[in-house]
């Protein structure tokens, strides 16, 4: 909640089925957050009654279980995103962006931070009307650090967020590392500032 | 062999043991009754001719009516009484010995002393005997196939609860929770039995249930106290007035945090394949599949700058859970990239009935037995939970697979045989 709200969205929580049904019926949502397990019903009722009320919302699903299948009903259901508890707040940060762009603009937008420029639908990058060329981790590494600025992110929550966590850390630390050093280089080299702010021993920090 | 096989075959032995022993003794004893009537016949015969000896005159006829083959012979002194088998000719055809019983004795005549020889044919009592054995055999013989014909439709019919009870087991699924149902049984063994498999059936269903549940509610309670911990953690992270010691330390908490909820999920993921909860099936193409894997792993492979070669056979398909062999498969390419030395070599080799997997690598610090055992690494620094090996192998004797780990020249090798 106080992440989401000091990421500048409007919040509304509820803790079971009933609630949700009732906030559903009243109030239009640009995205929900969905709990499989309520304490009154699953969340997939939730999720059926908002496709029928409110198509246009975007749906990530959040739950502790890892199950596939359930995994698999919702997001038949059309649920736009799958997060398993634990998740880095910066995760579901990143998923929201990408949840709200494919919902609101149908994928017609393009992301300003200072020099850089990002044109999602077409995998583009300009700094300074300049094309940058990226690899495919670097653009999402690229991604990952637009979508959370002015945050300190986790060298394990950017990791985890580029390569899944089955990679031992120490090998993943290693590599993001190098990957972070090439992003910065191919941005610098277009004369773009360095927004990537190392801290020590922690992660990184994009700043503007 | 089924049961009534089994029974038919035990009672045809004893019905043979029976037939033989009876055969052998019914033979003898008969032999023992026709030899003793023999001899009796042979004594009446005699009795009949001292009885009438006054009356006979001295004439072949007169002997002859006394007796069926009788021969007499004058000596000058009374023959003494003898009785003996003797082997004599056939008379009706030459060259063949018949076996006869002889009795001879002497009498006293108005003339004199007659040697008198009566005999009688013991072939006869053979042939006889043969026959009464052949009716006894004959009749036994009906008489087990008879009986049989009657076991097998009687025992068909009597156990026929029991082999639907057997069917009904074989079909059973403990994930699929349809009680079973058994035909309706008069016997009361088998009313028994029905009652005590439903009674088992129901209690195993109510302990895979329950611990299924728990394995869901342990999932959910324990990583929701964790998303908790974590994402305040984070949030603590992003305060402005914070030293860097103080960082670090949050930094290190959110580490725990993140290692204590993948050890939750491994160790959940063992049980849940301990449950059995991963039924589904496909056949997956071995081959296709590590090549993908192989480009999900591409960045660790260039970076460490690895070799790695694949050596398909043939293209296998292997019915297994995809959720599950993915988790295999990662694991194995995973062990593979993390052990391995830069600009080592990786390979796969796919036969028909196994899969080998070596890498480079250092030498394993500890006993290679004790690999496959949970909590224990390789390597003591790394921060891999040591949960891997444990599911490679969870996930092999589940499947029935055979998984092996060898070290040698320099190489790590991971052996995977099914069938």
């Amino acid at each position: 909640m106080d992440f989401l709200k000091s990421q500048q969205h409007v919040v509304e929580w509820v803790v079971d089925l009933p609630d949700a049904e009732e906030k559903i019926g009243v109030y239009a949502y640009d995205c929900v957050l969905v709990d499989l397990m309520l304490p009154s019903g699953s969340g997939l009722t939730a999720i059926k009654l908002l496709k029928k009320q409110q198509p246009e919302a975007g749906i990530i699903i959040i739950s502790a279980k890892n199950a596939l299948d359930d995994k698999i009903i919702g997001l038949d259901l059309g649920a736009d995103d799958y997060l398993t508890k634990p998740f880095h707040l910066s995760e579901l940060n990143a998923r929201l962006k990408s949840v709200g762009r494919r919902r609101q603009f149908n994928g017609n937008t393009e992301i300003q931070h200072g020099q850089i420029r990002v044109y999602p639908d077409s995998f583009e990058v300009w700094v300074n009307n300049n094309g940058v060329s990226l690899t495919r981790k670097e653009y999402d590494l690229l991604m990952y650090l637009l979508a959370n600025p002015n945050r300190i992110l986790t060298k394990s929550a950017i990791s985890e967020h580029l390569y899944g966590d089955d990679i031992d850390q120490a090998d993943s630390f290693d590599f993001l590392y190098s990957q972070i050093k090439n992003l910065r280089k191919k941005l610098t080299e277009q004369g773009c500032l360095d927004y990537i702010q190392t801290i020590y021993g922690i992660g990184y920090k994009f700043v503007k | 062999m089924t049961l009534s096989n089994k029974t038919a075959l035990s009672f045809l032995a004893s019905a043979f043991v029976v037939a033989a022993l009876g055969g052998v003794f019914s033979h003898y004893l008969l032999m023992y009754v026709f030899d003793r009537e023999a001899t009796e016949q042979l004594k009446a015969q005699q009795a009949k001719i001292l009885r009438e000896i006054d009356k006979i005159e001295d004439s072949e006829q007169k002997w002859f009516a006394l007796a069926d083959s009788i021969s007499i012979e004058n000596t000058n002194f009374l023959v003494k009484e003898s009785l003996s088998d003797t082997l004599l000719p056939n008379p009706l055809e030459t060259g063949e010995m018949l076996d006869y019983r002889i009795l001879i004795f002497g009498v006293k005549t108005h003339t004199g002393f007659v040697k008198v020889t009566i005999s009688k044919a013991l072939y006869e009592t053979e042939d006889l005997v043969g026959v009464i054995l052949l009716i006894f055999g004959v009749v036994l013989l009906g008489l087990i196939i008879g009986l049989l014909i009657i076991n097998y439709i009687i025992s068909n019919r009597l156990w026929r609860p029991f082999y639907q009870a057997l069917q009904q087991l074989q079909s059973f699924k403990i994930q699929e929770q349809k009680p079973l149902s058994f035909m309706a049984t008069t016997t009361k063994e088998f009313g028994v039995l029905q009652q005590n498999i439903n009674h088992l059936t129901h209690r195993i269903w109510h302990d895979y249930n329950s611990l299924k549940q728990f394995t869901e509610n342990a999932s959910h309670e324990f990583q929701t106290p964790l998303a908790v911990i974590q994402s305040n953690l984070e949030q603590l992270i992003q305060s402005d007035n914070l030293h860097e010691k103080q960082l670090t330390k949050i930094s290190e908490l959110i580490e725990s945090v993140r290692h204590l909820s993948k050890l939750n999920q491994t160790l959940l993921l063992l049980v849940k394949i301990e449950n059995q909860q991963f039924t589904e099936m496909v056949a997956l193409n071995l081959g296709d599949f590590f090549r993908q894997k192989l480009q999900f792993w591409e960045v660790w492979i260039t970076h460490k700058a690895l070799e790695i070669s694949i050596l398909v056979d043939k293209e296998i398909l292997l019915n297994i859970n995809p959720y599950l062999a993915e988790v295999l498969l990662n694991n194995l390419l995973g062990n593979a990239i993390k052990h391995n030395i830069p600009r080592g070599i990786i390979t796969i080799k796919l036969t028909d009935n196994s899969l080998i997997i070596s890498n480079t690598g250092n030498e394993p610090l500890q006993d290679t037995e004790k690999l496959w055992q949970r909590f224990q690494k390789g390597n003591h620094s790394s921060d891999s939970h040591g949960l891997g090996m444990a599911l490679i192998q969870q996930i092999c004797e589940f499947y029935g697979f055979e998984a092996q780990y060898q070290y040698s020249a320099l190489l790590h090798t991971v052996k995977i045989a099914w069938k």
